[in-house]
């Protein structure tokens, strides 16, 4: 009769201890619905902050960009040009 | 008694059975119906764009890449005032109010206002807090280098659909590779519209499209852009292109044409600017054609530098036709470093004579003439040359000086490219290697087509170019410290049945250094008004270049 007792009691507070563990665990999981929801937000926001970043880089270091910063600061295309090596000859007569 | 109980039993029984095979229908049978239903309940179906690959220059700068736009819809079962909303709209888009209010009046969900805009609009539109609009991120194609090359690169267009769909150029012949796939995933939520993190968002199907990397050297392109317009506007010519391609590859490092066009906003330009013409256009070649025929002449033997010509003393006549020379200046007993040094063109009526015709047709489909050079352009046409039996002696004749025969001025830089690179013929393209969208890279390797001549003819014939570059006519605007070998052109252009020789193709073909080339290029200037010949437009527009690309490529002098 006393095991009876004991199995029952033990049985009972299993079944309150899972009960409870789901409602703890339930109620963490509802409130990661937000979270989740908030860091797709976040990453889509950088993902098109890094596209829009992108394409400012790119359109300032075009040559078109380049050149015309360059026409304004005065610099000139280069007219002449001094080499000090010249091409090797095939043979040489010694 | 016991009857009643068996019967209660079977009864009980049957109705255990029934509820269990329900149960079975429900849950394993209508299983994957229920669960989709279910999703779509409380699942977003939301659809996953997906990105056209990138074209990039050999410096992997891409010309061609993407940004982020925006597609305007609203809900019109949403919209309270639809005039008010309406001229709000098309203010801020800047579009016609009637087109906006007739979309608002539709019996619909979901209509697209306006499509492509950028952030700024997106965020302006944002601000003022109409009710019912919603915005839809997409992609849509930046030029960093604004027109730059744009005959090379083509655009994206639309198709009958809607659908991107890339025409001319790059975008037209890859557009199967630059397009992705767009995809769709499904995103589980609560009540709230929160995602539910338990239940994973199956996303399927998208596949964003591969990238190519070109040849083209973005330096280059810049610098012979430039120096086109400049030779344009010098020399009042209506149109111009050049081509600066490295025979040993078939690699094409630039690629220029004038008039062109902006490929970000293509439809404000006439349809006729989107053809490259450095493909598309067919145009008698005139002198440039000389080299082609005399290294035809010179690998086969029928003439060797030294050969005099025995009918270059004055015009020649034949089938009613008389040919002169450009300058009306004979020498008798011309030799073959000459004909070409003076661009004599009695001296290449007798050239082509001594080959023949069948030899010349044979040596002309080496040189890819009448063929598609197989460039990896969308549009490249050719003018395939006439059956034997249809060829006159006078047509033999005037294809000794390149005119009577139409080719595009692609097949010409590559033919006389080969030249360049010890006779043998390659294969021009303008990507060197696709980029998959896992970041693998496959190279396209340069693919020898045909070998027309051998090598010792290629290196005689180009020292009678460079004898012409160094003597000819263009002598005074060549480059005296570098051996260039070069042949100029000047082609009358035909109209209604006879020659305008007020109205010609100036041009200059050549490549440097000529004792191992580095690039060989073409210029052509249509129809210049300052002058009329090659030697005097296309030729110091042709060693202007030069001169920048030996110093950029930090060539040293030969002399």
């Amino acid at each position: 009769m006393k095991n009876h007792k004991i199995i029952l009691y033990i049985l009972i507070f299993t079944a309150l201890s899972l009960g409870l563990t789901r409602l703890i665990i339930s109620n963490n999981m509802s409130t990661s619905g937000t979270v989740l929801g908030k860091v797709s937000e976040e990453l889509s926001k950088y993902q098109t902050e890094n596209l829009l970043l992108s394409e400012k880089v790119l359109n300032l270091s075009s040559f078109l960009n380049i050149s015309k910063k360059a026409d304004k600061l005065g610099f000139q295309p280069k007219k002449t040009a001094y080499s000090i090596t010249s091409v090797l000859p095939i043979a040489v007569k010694p | 008694m016991n009857w009643r109980y068996k019967l209660l039993l079977i009864f009980f029984s049957a109705l255990f059975g029934l509820i269990t095979l329900r149960l079975y229908y429900w849950q394993i049978v209508r299983a994957s119906d229920l669960s989709n239903m279910g999703e779509m309940q409380y699942g977003q179906i939301v659809k996953i764009p997906a990105k056209r690959g990138e074209i990039k220059t050999q410096d992997g700068f891409p010309i061609v890449t993407n940004k982020v736009s925006y597609t305007v819809f609203v809900n019109p079962k949403e919209v309270k005032n639809k005039n008010e909303t309406s001229e709000t709209l098309a203010s801020t888009l800047g579009i016609d109010v009637a087109s906006v209010s007739s979309s608002l009046s539709l019996d619909l969900f979901w209509v697209p206002i306006a499509k492509e805009i950028n952030i700024d609009k997106k965020n302006e539109i944002e601000k003022l807090n109409i009710r019912g609009i919603g915005f839809e991120q997409g992609y849509s194609r930046l030029y960093p280098e604004a027109s730059m090359a744009a005959h090379l690169l083509g655009f994206l267009g639309k198709d009958d659909n809607g659908e991107d769909k890339g025409y001319f150029g790059l975008e037209g012949y890859y557009d199967r590779l630059l397009r992705g796939k767009d995809g769709e995933a499904v995103q589980i939520r609560d009540a709230f519209g929160k995602p539910i993190l338990a239940s994973l968002s199956q996303v399927s199907g998208q596949i964003n499209g591969s990238s190519l990397i070109l040849t083209l050297d973005r330096s280059v392109q810049f610098l012979v852009e430039n120096k086109l317009k400049e030779g344009i506007e010098k020399y009042g010519a209506s149109s111009g292109m050049v081509g600066v391609m490295n025979p040993k590859t078939g690699e094409i490092i630039a690629l220029a044409a004038f008039p062109t066009f902006d490929p970000q906003k293509f439809f404000e330009y006439e349809e006729k600017l989107y053809k490259n013409p450095f493909i598309t256009d067919l145009y008698e070649p005139g002198s440039t054609f000389k080299p082609l025929i005399m290294s035809a002449a010179l690998n086969s033997k029928v003439v060797t530098p030294e050969t005099k010509c025995n009918i270059c003393s004055g015009p020649i006549t034949m089938g009613g036709y008389t040919i002169h020379t450009w300058n009306d200046k004979y020498y008798n007993d011309i030799n073959m470093v000459d004909v070409i040094m003076h661009s004599d063109n009695t001296g290449m009526v007798f050239v082509a004579q001594k080959l023949g015709l069948d030899k010349a047709l044979s040596y002309l489909g080496k040189f890819g003439i009448g063929t598609l050079t197989g460039i990896d352009l969308q549009g490249e046409i050719s003018s395939p040359l006439k059956p034997k039996e249809n060829w006159y002696q006078v047509d033999l004749a005037t294809i000794g000086f390149g005119q009577g025969i139409s080719i595009t001025p692609i097949e010409l830089l590559s033919s006389i490219s080969s030249i360049a690179n010890e006779g043998k013929r390659m294969e021009p393209h303008v990507v060197s290697a696709v980029e998959d969208p896992e970041g693998m890279v496959s190279k396209i390797y340069p693919k020898q087509v045909d070998a027309p001549i051998d090598a010792k003819t290629a290196k005689v014939m180009t020292e009678i170019m460079v004898n012409a570059v160094n003597k000819g006519e263009a002598n005074y605007a060549r480059l005296k410290d570098y051996r260039i070998a070069g042949k100029t052109g000047t082609a009358s252009i035909p109209i209604l049945g006879h020659y305008d020789p007020n109205q010609t193709i100036a041009s200059f073909v050549g490549f440097a250094p000529a004792e191992n080339p580095k690039f060989a290029m073409l210029v052509i200037f249509d129809r210049p008004t300052a002058s009329i010949y090659g030697a005097e437009t296309a030729a110091p527009v042709f060693f202007s270049i030069a001169k920048d690309l030996l110093l950029y490529y930090g060539i040293s002098p030969s002399r």
